[in-house]
């Protein structure tokens, strides 16, 4: 039953804060509750050690095949603690916020479906954790958003509901097809590995699938779901949109795709491993030519979402553990760029570039913060970023030299993305209209939640060792090169 | 040795913890204390280090300490590790000495500076990153060290941040050494998928089973990394606008230390460049290229720290010549003597702007219509800067003419007589530009130099210390080529009289030149400047390369705008929004079915029946 | 088994609970002026009660030529009577009329479900129709409740009509009426059962005879609407499968050697135009009440390709997805008209802001919402979850992938709804949130909203296929 808690908690949590009569109480509660699971979670780790954690199911399979499975593999194990963490620093960093209490139980709702999906081991429990997880993004994006909430709520929603479908009837046909190969009607995940299932039908199904996923990370073609929803989300929202719900289809693929279809992957390298340096590309580039910070960095995720595709679809061990690395640096570098672009917003209401100016000298220790994340996002080596986008390339170095040396160049353009905009706001002079003048600097609050990640992205770069232990078995279970 | 290399670390990490954590809130003013102890603490160990490597008490000259194992996944493993051998502690030596000459002559320079402790914090960590570079024992680890000084360099010329072109100039610098990297990563992903190990000595030990190909690419990567830290040809663009900094960090990081690294990078991997010469013969060429060029530039420019600037992109070349041409130990030497003598000649150069800083409202470097005629008021700086011209030019009895004299030996062991004399060109060259300077800056006011110098004086005691020090080392440093072959375990340096001969006179024609444009012909710099603007431009614009690569940038930044707006924002993103008013446009053609009368109904009723009746029976 | 055996009362047991209620009721309303609602209603449910009870607790299957009673067409009924049920306990309207109406219209389904025989079916549809057309007319009429009257009576009429054609053709063919020969299908039975076909999509409100839907939907009350949505279509979708089914030894487990193949050739397509058709109808509607009625056009769409699927593979289970389905539509198109009964919301801009106003009945209809839409959490996604895998089972892949694109279409101005209810300011036509069911009503309300909860639960559906075959 540990794993059911993982899940279970938030949403009980979420109906009692639900109920709270006051909104200093929900908040409270709320707070206090996404840090006893966060030490939760991190607990977790000892009865994982002992292998405790491999499988945990419930009830008994019907004739459907389905049955109530949960299990946790290193990997996953890291995504639980990623958004526990980022669920605590995103309610921490929404404290002065005015909202009703449905704010802080979308929340906790949002991590209880992030939980189920990445504790899921059963396709169809899997599935639905992932569409539950729609929900409450929608009424956080529309509820609390900014000006253009109200279209970029549905389109989220819309858009990401059809990468859901593709999802279930990737599903449904790959369970079909399995069981008209083997007689055998199951939806665990175990036990679908390495499916004799081949011919176009696979292919149909792959596609299906990869579509499903691609839709989530966001793959290129399908990506334009994310700057609407980043701009239009509240702080704490894109925190948790960016930090773990970009991580699903990740995920997913690292789940569902790679064990099932093992040589569909290995074929997949040149489209995937392709599309995923695309978006590498793409997503800097349009970073540049940005002049919303909020919208900039959620062209960053793009681009660092590009970089784990890549470590992923080498299918080395190195590129596979580099991968979800990558995933956790993300997390922690762009959620804290979102919170820090939420506390500007959250003193000046504006977000453009050229809005503010000389705040190193106005606010040092924002500019200390803001600079610090910066470099671990566009990959300084020491900080987590360039551990990450190392692994990835040297994963995929083995695979395909090409598709490295274009990646490299995504790294040249994270500089050219990240540098003019630190000079736009910190070091250029303030402009007539700019909203520098009498912006207070971060206060113990705001820096206590900058330290934590500060300290996580110092470790994460200079010793990712312990962390890579806990990804390698995993990891190396998928590789094939 | 342990506890030498633990000071290494220690000491820079605990004063820039102690700077940031203690002196930043309560003695800002005071930050240099606890940098300045370290520099000596780091100075003194490597001076030791280098003895101990000396004396032979270390195996085979090279000392290897395996740190903490970084990272591990699947086939290949990072470890950190230190290596210390005579390459690495002879140059550790030269940078932490003249790191602690420039944190003392920085002291006085950046005295009444109002962030005078976000200064020094930056640049000792610098200092931190050149150090863990020059120790790193393998190449991933020296590219975290590098891309580390990379972003000190960014920082530092960017200090005086209300400046627009301090901000270009220090976001063209990390840029283009950005792109360089790119190159050095991409040699190391190489290594790392065929050797799975990036260890010097396993890489080296192991080079046999490298494919020629991998090599031979890893050989040029290596070059294009190298190339950017040391402003070779291409990629030499961001140096001469790195000049925007504080004087002790073009001192320091621009002429003596950091410009240095990618000259020991090639120094470093010397066992697998000698296993492609084709690469050999093209850095030779490169170097070549890169040093007349910018000795032409660095004769015709009128700012100081511009001339300094580019002789320091030309003495690099030069560097590279000698890497090219195979001669390790010739590039090394000149490596340390450059560095005394170029971080002597950009502190005069900085107390020369110090002293006429009331003229140049702020400007960080003086130009050459302001000075003139300085050597009266400015006795001490005039004879160091003699000194270290002369030491550049190559004149006997100082360090330049042992180490570039060791060079065009080894140019002209190689037997291609083009190459020796274009070598000798060089050299003249050199002598041209210096002597120049020091004849405009310093002798004989002309009528174009009006500007104010009454109240030009001698810069404090504090900077004329590491001044007159540095004089002594420039001076005496031609006599560190023993131990330092013996260090580096190549053979003893013998001077050829011919080529020494050759050498000299080369540097003497240099300086008679200087002499007749400068002093003869008081005003020929500005004549001619007027004759030819066309010639003026070219030359200010580095032959056209300068203005090149800015077209190149800014028509990378046109295709990302064009890119995020007319495809992203005009055309995808509408299109995906369209397919949702599309289905509500269907809606609306689809009530055109029927307007609600009942008779359509029926008639659709009785369509529909027969409809399906004929496909039911017809289709039997 | 020839016509003259006697039919045994037995068989009709729920049949006479239903008409002692309706006789009772009627009773009620001859007592007194203006005659008592509330009894009148009571005995109304006592009756549907015992007819459910009845079902569950009655005789076994047997059947004669007319009718029969047990067996799996029976199972509709269970159906019938909750959406009569839910009807009773929402419609407070004074007066008995409603309510005797209702019995009729109920006992008009429990005879298509008993039928065995074709004329029994007739009167059986009939006796289903016929009271609708006066219930759409309702107490309190006003020109569009007349007007949505007529245009039912007569497109009912012109269905009945076309049944009847049909059923003399097959007559002339095959020279009985039992339900069907065992002769081999020839064009002119496949005739018949085209016809009579039509007839049954006409009620379904599949895409080229739904045309009276919408007008009846928007103008009669709220609960009728609901009613005639969930009850009416399922008698649809029981006739088109008597027919499409054929012979009358129909064991209990629904296996269906379908008799008459190429009746199912051309469903799929109908069912994909009437999916299509409904959703995007309804993306662009200004009435709650009108975009529900092309969203149950849109739902009779998956409910027909769940009968191809059933027909077409012939499995015995595909059934109990039929089943599934028509219980999950029933509960969450139910909860979302009472909503709209109760709330007294007919256009899309009073629901401007309505969360803001009365937040837990704004919930309540965003889960309904959210159901009808298909999002997991809910019965409605488990329901078009078990269609689609039924699909991809079959050999309707492409149908899968329509069904799929469909709910995207409907989740579209499914989510556009709860968007204008949370999201949005009140606007000025936004009531002022008062929501008070009656007990009863709040009962059901519950129940529909417990039902839609049921997603997390994917064997719901072999629970409800061995509940519906005890």
């Amino acid at each position: 039953m540990l794993l059911t808690w993982l899940w279970l908690a938030p949403a009980l949590a979420m109906i009692v804060v639900w109920a709270m009569p006051s909104r200093g109480l929900a908040r409270g509660t709320a707070l206090l509750f996404s840090l006893g699971l966060f030490a939760y979670s991190l607990w977790l780790l000892a009865p994982y050690s002992e292998g405790l954690l491999h499988l945990e199911e419930l009830g008994v399979a019907g004739p459907l095949g389905i049955r109530y499975r949960l299990s946790v593999d290193g990997i996953a194990l890291s995504l639980c603690w990623l958004s526990a963490l980022l669920t605590v620093l995103s309610l921490a960093a929404s404290w002065k916020a005015d909202v009703p209490n449905a704010f802080w139980a979308s929340f906790l709702g949002l991590e209880a479906a992030l939980m189920g999906v990445f504790c899921a081991r059963d396709l169809f429990y899997f599935y639905l954790f992932w569409d539950i997880a729609l929900i409450p993004m929608f009424f956080i994006i529309g509820l609390w958003g900014s000006s253009g909430r109200r279209k970029a709520s549905l389109k989220f929603v819309l858009y990401t509901f059809l990468g859901s479908l593709s999802l279930l009837i990737g599903l449904l046909a790959l369970v079909t097809l399995h069981h008209q190969a083997t007689g055998v009607w199951t939806w665990d995940m175990s036990a679908l590995e390495k499916t004799p299932i081949a011919g176009r039908a696979a292919l149909w199904t792959y596609a299906a699938l990869a579509l499903g996923f691609a839709v989530k990370i966001p793959v290129f073609p399908l990506h334009n779901w994310l700057p609407d929803a980043h701009t239009e989300a509240p702080a704490a929202g894109s925190v948790m949109l960016a930090g773990s719900m970009l991580k699903m289809g990740l995920f997913g693929f690292l789940r569902v795709l790679l064990p099932v279809f093992p040589d569909l992957s290995a074929a997949a390298l040149p489209v995937l491993g392709g599309l995923g340096v695309v978006n590498i590309l793409y997503g800097a580039l349009c970073a540049m030519a940005q002049s919303d910070l909020k919208r900039l960095v959620a062209f960053t995720s793009v681009s660092h979402l590009g970089f784990c595709l890549v470590g992923l679809f080498s299918l080395t061990a190195a590129g596979i553990a580099g991968a979800s690395l990558q995933m956790l640096n993300h997390g922690l570098s762009t959620g804290g760029l979102f919170l820090l672009v939420g506390m500007l917003y959250e003193r000046a209401h504006r977000r453009g570039l050229n809005d503010f100016g000389e705040l190193a000298s106005r606010t040092p220790i924002f500019a200390f913060f803001f600079a610090f994340i910066l470099l671990s996002s566009i990959g300084l080596p020491g900080l987590n970023g360039f551990v990450g986008e190392t692994m990835c390339l040297a994963g995929m170095a083995k695979a395909s030299l090409p598709l490295t040396a274009l990646g490299l160049i995504g790294t040249v353009l994270a500089a050219a993305y990240g540098l003019p905009a630190f000079q736009a706001v910190f070091w250029a002079p303030a402009g007539p209209g700019s909203a520098s003048p009498g912006l207070a600097d971060l206060d113990l609050r705001e820096r206590l939640i900058l330290w934590t990640l500060v300290a996580l992205i110092l470790w994460l770069g200079l010793y990712p060792r312990p962390m890579l232990e806990l990804l390698e078995p995993a990891a190396s279970a998928l590789a094939q090169r | 040795m342990q506890t030498a290399a633990l000071v290494l670390f220690a000491a820079p990490v605990s004063a820039l913890l102690l700077g940031f954590f203690v002196f930043r809130r309560w003695r800002p003013e005071k930050t240099h204390w606890p940098m300045l102890l370290s520099c000596a603490a780091v100075t003194a160990a490597s001076l030791w280090m280098c003895v101990r490597i000396h004396d032979g008490f270390i195996p085979d000259n090279v000392w290897e300490l395996p740190v903490y194992r970084w990272a591990c996944a699947g086939s290949f493993v990072l470890e950190f590790g230190l290596r210390v051998d005579g390459l690495s502690a002879a140059v550790l030596g030269m940078v932490s000495l003249v790191s602690t000459l420039i944190h003392l002559y920085a002291v006085g320079y950046m005295a009444e500076d109002r962030s005078f402790n976000r200064f020094f914090l930056y640049f000792h960590f610098f200092f931190l990153s050149m150090v863990g570079l020059l120790v790193a024992d393998n190449y991933l680890q020296m590219y975290v060290f590098w891309e580390g000084v990379g972003l000190a360099s960014f920082l530092l010329i960017g200090f005086w941040y209300e400046k627009a072109s301090a901000r270009a100039a220090a976001w063209k610098a990390f840029l283009t050494n950005r792109i360089g990297d790119l190159g050095f990563m991409l040699a190391v992903f190489l290594l790392l998928s065929s050797l799975g190990t990036v260890r010097f000595t396993d890489v080296f030990a192991r080079l046999g089973d490298l494919p020629h190909g991998t090599l031979y690419a890893v050989a040029f990567l290596l070059f294009m990394g190298a190339a950017a830290k040391s402003a070779q040809f291409p990629l030499h663009v961001w140096l001469p606008d790195a000049m925007e900094g504080p004087t002790p960090v073009s001192a320091l990081m621009h002429a003596a230390t950091m410009v240095t690294a990618g000259v020991f990078l090639m120094a470093r991997s010397m066992p697998l460049l000698r296993e492609v010469p084709g690469v050999l013969a093209m850095i030779a060429l490169v170097g070549l290229m890169t040093s007349l060029g910018a000795a032409a530039v660095a004769a015709t420019r009128k700012d100081l720290k511009r001339v300094l600037a580019y002789s320091t992109v030309s003495q690099l070349g030069l560097m590279m010549v000698a890497i090219g041409t195979g001669n390790l130990f010739g590039a090394v030497f000149h490596l340390i003597t450059h560095g005394f003598f170029k971080a002597l000649l950009f502190l005069c150069a900085g107390s020369v702007i110090h002293a006429l800083h009331e003229s140049l409202n702020g400007a960080p470097t003086a130009s050459v219509d302001d000075a003139g005629g300085l050597a009266r008021k400015l006795p001490v700086t005039f004879g160091a800067f003699l000194i270290g011209a002369l030491a550049l030019s190559g004149i006997p009895p100082l360090a330049g003419f042992f180490s570039k004299d060791n060079i065009l030996e080894g140019v002209h062991a190689t037997g291609s007589l083009g190459l020796y004399l274009l070598s000798l060109l060089v050299a003249a060259g050199s002598s041209v530009y210096i002597f120049r300077l020091l004849f405009l800056a310093f002798l004989g006011e002309r009528p174009e130099q009006r500007g104010p110098k009454a109240h030009a004086h001698e810069p404090g005691f504090r900077m004329k210390v590491p001044i007159l020090a540095l004089a002594v080392f420039s001076a005496a440093a031609g006599t560190l080529g023993e131990p330092l072959a013996k260090m580096l375990g190549a053979a003893a340096p013998h001077l050829d009289l011919s080529i020494s001969f050759a050498a000299l006179g080369a540097a003497a024609a240099g300086i008679l030149l200087a002499w007749w444009a400068a002093m003869r012909r008081p005003s020929f710099d500005w004549k001619w400047r007027r004759a030819q603007p066309e010639l003026e431009r070219i030359l200010d614009d580095d032959f056209g390369w300068q203005s090149f690569t800015a077209a190149c940038a800014g028509r990378v930044a046109a295709f990302s705008r064009r890119l995020s707006d007319s495809w992203e924002k005009r055309s995808w993103d509408p299109f995906t929004e369209s397919l949702a008013d599309t289905a509500v446009g269907l809606g609306e053609n689809l009530t055109l079915l029927s307007r609600g009368a009942l008779n359509e109904y029926l008639w659709w009723i009785v369509v529909g029946a027969s409809v399906l009746a004929g496909a039911v029976t017809l289709c039997f | 088994m020839n016509a003259l055996t006697p039919v045994p009362l037995s068989l009709l047991a729920p049949e006479i609970a239903v008409t002692l209620a309706l006789a009772a009721a009627l009773a009620v309303g001859m007592k007194s002026r203006p005659s008592n609602g509330l009894l009148a209603r009571a005995f109304g449910a006592l009756g549907v009660l015992a007819g459910l009870i009845l079902f569950f607790w009655g005789p076994a299957y047997s059947d004669t030529w007319l009718l029969r009673s047990g067996g799996v067409a029976r199972a509709w009924q269970v159906f019938f009577h909750l959406a009569a049920l839910f009807f009773l306990a929402a419609h407070e309207a004074r007066g008995e009329r409603p309510v005797a109406l209702l019995l009729g219209a109920l006992l008009g389904m429990d005879l298509l479900a008993a039928a065995n025989d074709l004329f029994a079916l007739f009167i059986g549809l009939e006796l289903m129709s016929l009271p609708l057309y006066l219930l759409v007319y309702g107490l309190r009429p006003d020109k569009r409740k007349l007007e949505a009257a007529v245009k039912y009576f007569f497109t009912g009429g012109a269905a009945s009509g076309l049944f009847l054609f049909g059923l003399s053709v097959w007559y002339a063919e095959t020279g009985t009426t039992a339900l069907a020969p065992g002769g081999l299908p020839s064009p002119g039975t496949s005739l018949a059962l085209a016809l009579m076909g039509s007839a049954a999509l006409f009620k379904i409100g599949a895409v080229p005879f739904h045309f009276w839907l919408p007008d009846v939907y928007e103008a009669s009350e709220p609960e009728l609407s609901a009613f005639m949505s969930t009850a009416v279509k399922a008698a649809g979708v029981l006739l088109l499968m008597l027919l499409s089914i054929g012979h009358s030894s129909f064991d209990p487990l629904g296996g269906s050697g379908a008799a008459f193949p190429n009746l199912g050739a051309w469903l799929p397509a109908v069912s994909a135009a009437t999916m299509t058709y409904g959703n995007l109808m309804a993306l662009r509607q200004r009435s709650v009440r009108r975009l529900l009625a092309f969203s149950s056009i849109a739902h009779a769409g998956v409910l027909l390709a769940a009968l191809w699927v059933w027909q077409d593979g012939g499995h015995g289970t595909e059934l109990s997805t039929l089943w599934f389905y028509l219980g999950a539509y029933l509960f969450m198109n139910t909860g979302a008209f009472l909503f709209l009964a109760l709330s007294g919301i007919s256009e899309v801009e009073q629901l401007k802001g309505y969360g803001a106003r009365a937040p837990w009945p704004a919930a309540f209809f965003a889960l309904m919402l959210f159901s009808l839409g298909g999002v997991p959490p809910t019965a409605g996604f488990l329901a078009k979850f078990y269609v689609i895998w039924d699909l991809l089972k079959g050999s309707g892949a492409w149908l899968a992938a329509a069904v799929a694109l469909n709910s995207l279409l409907g989740l579209g101005y499914y989510l556009s709804l709860v968007r204008t209810m949370t999201l949005d300011e009140p606007g000025p036509r936004t009531p002022d949130g008062s929501f008070c069911p009656s007990a009863a009503a709040g009962l059901v309300l519950l129940l529909c909203a417990a039902a839609s909860l049921l997603g997390f639960i994917p064997e719901a559906r072999e629970w409800l296929f061995t509940l519906l075959t005890l």
